[in-house]
């Protein structure tokens, strides 16, 4: 339960950024070249 | 240069906003948790250093030995301070306190119980510093019947009216004496262990309770102190003290007696028991280092990996730098000064945070703590020295890393943030939630643990009892009456008296012969014929005591089945046993007895303690608790009939109860505190454990937007680009599982030592 919890916590906090990053538009991220 | 270093350093804060107020917000959290641990530790180390003479004075504690068994207790004889003085002349002077823990004390209409009614000898206050604001220390207390008491005390009796030369009454098992004040005491300070309310002289002792009790070494509650000259080796006193024991204090029934020093300071944490006034708990302190430091850990390993991740936004400054000729050694200062100054700016949060959280702090752990900056220097010293030191740490290895960058790459812009930081980045976030985890597993375990031994079958029915303490002989000769009273009421479902409450305290000994076997000691409670009915024991064999056969009053014996199992008997009913107390190497016999019933192994003490071998006798005069079982339907018309009840009988003590629940969860408070304070700090360990990761992927997700567009491009969906980056921490997180796992589990084996009953140590736990 430690270790899930743990793991949880974890796969939220980095999903937060991971969501923001899948949801961008690559016309912007890639617009540079 | 300096400032040049200085607008650097604002600049780069300034610019990446989220990681620096993830840095500095991290840092300060952590910083605040270990402020207010360290501070509180420092408070209770303090306890007792205010005394002038507090190197030299120690406290006589007494090594009963019974067979194999060895006891320390900090009771002592009466006589036994007057005796070391005449024969040590290195002993400059000694004294006692004697503590009842009870007494009711009026002055005019009011009346209290007092708890903290102390007499001490008039030695007291050269021995100690409790200063007095009114009458003389030289002879406050030398004169029978007077008294000093607390500032506090004074104004709950006196109010505004001078107290000196006022007559309290003591009230003693309904016996009275007046005692005159002579003098009030300043408040004893909070990190005092001693903490009585009133001092009345010791020569009011003998007509009090007798001669005998002065003159015998009995274990009574009696606390010896010695005050050392200067210079004399406390060491060889004690080597001493074995033949002057021998010599001069009687053993009762014990093998041997003899005594051991023990110096005022370690008083508060290692005092044997039963302690006077109050005793620290170092387990709990040592378990609030380990969370603080922890907590620290984790904040100080986020200041590195954020710095280090971002090394490349830097990378092109330090590749300048070094062009322009800086040598390594001054990089390492620009950025070991560049974390100072996070740390100090950390520091001035974690300040505001101490003050804002104090006041719960304070209440948490019980202790009134107050932080005066400006009057006590300890405090700020201390976190100036936290901020230097959070800084260097977690300043050095980024500054070790940034300055090693070689300047010919990354100007030519072939920098590739160095693969070793990003291998040490991810030891360190293992590191980080390896600590999370073992602190989760901790608090699971403590709570699990806490609500086993709450929820645990005492073997009887605790719900509904209600307990009163005797406290004066009127109400043990009127017993019967007032129970009979009692009982007339529907409510009232069993009354019942007895020496000792179950699941509470720590019972007496007796000595035991019996058919085959000599000499056992056992734990004997003393019970009326109501006992095993009110607390709902449910009997294993044989027959409860009845008051239709005459001869149970004096010649029964209940026995539990531990004692069985030591008689080595396997019916034991119906067998007859001798009791008797040993003293001044005489056998002073006490009853015969024969074993009527035998009742389960119901708990008596609490359940850190294992079972002990029980015997249950009738016998009024040792009555110290009722106990009563009261309808639980109809809680508080019961508990205002007991009242009523009292009230009609007019004894001297005011009516006082407890339930016998609420006595027994006291026992466990200590655990209870454990409890909440593991899940506070995991909780504040995870949380600056997860801004720290936060700060990572947002850097991760930084560094790859090119990646992800181009997967996005070639059709990559949302959920498997969330995978792609989850992936990377998931398996970190995972590896610190395995970490974990080991030291928690070692953990929780030391905890559970603590208590004779465990829960178990669940694999759904981990």
């Amino acid at each position: 339960m430690a270790g899930a919890l743990a793991l949880l916590v974890a796969v939220l906090t980095v999903s937060y950024q991971a969501v923001k990053a899948a949801l961008a538009d690559p016309v912007d991220s890639l617009k540079y070249e | 240069m300096f400032k040049n270093y200085l607008k650097i350093a604002l600049r780069n804060l300034l610019r990446y906003k989220i990681y620096s107020f993830i840095n500095i917000f991290g840092l300060a959290i952590g910083m605040a948790c270990f402020l207010l641990i360290v501070f509180y530790i420092q408070f209770e180390r303090s306890y007792d250093d205010f005394h002038e003479n507090s190197k030299n004075i120690y406290k006589l504690v007494r090594v009963n030995t019974l067979g194999e068994q060895m006891e320390r207790r900090v009771n002592t004889g009466a006589p036994l301070a007057p005796l070391l003085t005449q024969n040590f002349p290195g002993i400059k002077q000694a004294v006692r306190f004697t503590c009842f823990q009870m007494g009711l004390i009026g002055y005019g209409d009011k009346r209290f119980i007092e708890r903290r009614f102390f007499f001490a000898d008039e030695t007291v206050f050269n021995v100690f510093t409790f200063p007095l604001l009114k009458g003389d220390s030289d002879t406050a207390l030398k004169e029978p019947f007077s008294v000093v008491l607390t500032e506090k005390t004074a104004q709950k009796y006196f109010g505004e009216e001078d107290p000196l030369n006022k007559i309290l009454v003591y009230n003693f098992y309904g016996n009275r004496f007046d005692f005159k004040v002579t003098g009030v005491a300043a408040s004893i300070p909070r990190n005092s262990h001693l903490d009585f309310d009133f001092l009345a002289s010791y020569r009011s002792l003998r007509p009090i309770v007798g001669e005998w009790f002065l003159t015998k070494h009995w274990d009574s509650p009696t606390h010896t102190y010695i005050l050392l000259s200067e210079g004399y080796d406390p060491g060889e006193l004690e080597s001493q003290l074995p033949d002057f024991t021998e010599k001069h204090v009687d053993k009762w029934s014990f093998t041997s007696i003899s005594h051991e020093l023990m110096p005022l300071k370690n008083l508060y944490f290692q005092s044997p028991g039963p302690a006077i006034g109050r005793r620290g708990n170092s387990q709990f302190l040592f378990v609030l280092s380990v969370i603080s430091v922890f907590i620290l850990l984790i904040a100080c390993i986020n200041f590195m990996n954020l710095s280090t991740s971002r090394s490349g936004s830097r990378a092109k400054e330090i590749g300048m730098r070094k062009v322009i000729g800086a040598q390594k050694p001054q990089l390492v200062r620009q950025f070991i000064g560049e974390s100072l100054i996070c740390s100090f700016i950390a520091l001035f949060l974690a300040a505001f945070l101490v003050e804002f959280f104090l006041p719960a702090f304070s209440s948490f752990v019980g202790e009134e703590l107050h932080i005066d900056y400006l009057t006590d220097f300890k405090y700020l010293i201390t976190m100036l020295l936290t901020a230097i030191l959070v800084g260097i740490v977690s300043g050095s290895y980024p500054a070790l890393f940034l300055s090693s960058f070689r300047p010919a790459p990354v100007l030519k812009g072939e920098f590739r943030g160095g693969g070793s930081a990003v291998l040490v980045r991810k030891a360190l976030v293992v590191g980080q939630f390896a600590i999370s985890i073992i602190l989760i597993a901790g608090s699971i375990l403590i709570i699990k643990q806490m609500n086993f031994v709450k929820n645990r079958d005492m073997g009887f029915s605790k719900n509904h009892l209600i307990t009163m303490p005797i406290r004066e002989r009127a109400v043990r000769s009127r017993y019967e009456l007032l129970k009979d009273r009692w009982l007339q009421s529907p409510d009232i479902l069993g009354v019942t008296a007895t020496s000792m409450l179950p699941g509470v305290g720590s019972p007496n000994g007796i000595n035991i012969s019996a058919r085959e076997v000599d000499d056992l000691q056992m734990t004997i409670i003393y019970v009326d014929h109501d006992y095993v009915k009110t607390l709902e024991v449910p009997l294993a064999r044989g027959r409860d005591f009845s008051k239709e056969i005459a001869t149970d009053a004096t010649e029964a014996l209940l026995i539990n089945e531990a004692a069985l199992e030591r008689f080595g008997w396997e019916q034991g009913l119906g067998e007859q046993v001798e009791m008797y107390f040993k003293r001044e190497g005489k056998i002073d016999p006490q009853y015969q007895a024969r074993i009527i019933g035998i009742l389960p192994n119901f708990n008596f003490r609490d359940l850190t303690v294992s079972m002990q071998s029980m015997l249950f006798k009738i016998d009024p005069t040792h009555f110290h608790h009722i106990l009563i079982r009261i309808n639980g339907n109809r809680v508080s018309e019961s508990i205002d009939y007991v009242k009523k009840v009292w009230q009609e009988f007019q004894f001297d003590y005011p009516f006082e109860f407890t339930f016998l629940e609420d006595e027994m969860d006291n026992v466990y408070r200590r655990f209870q505190n454990f409890s909440s304070i593991t899940r506070y700090g995991t909780f504040w360990a995870i949380l600056i454990a997860c801004l720290g990761l936060f700060g990572l992927a947002s850097f991760t997700v930084e560094k790859r937007t090119k990646e992800i567009g181009i997967r996005k491009v070639l059709g990559a969906s949302v959920p498997r680009i969330m995978r792609l980056i989850n992936m990377e921490f998931f398996f970190l997180v995972a590896l610190a599982n395995v970490i974990a796992w080991p030291v928690a589990y070692y953990a929780m084996v030391r905890y559970l030592r603590y208590f004779a009953y465990r829960t178990s140590i669940g694999i759904w736990i981990f």
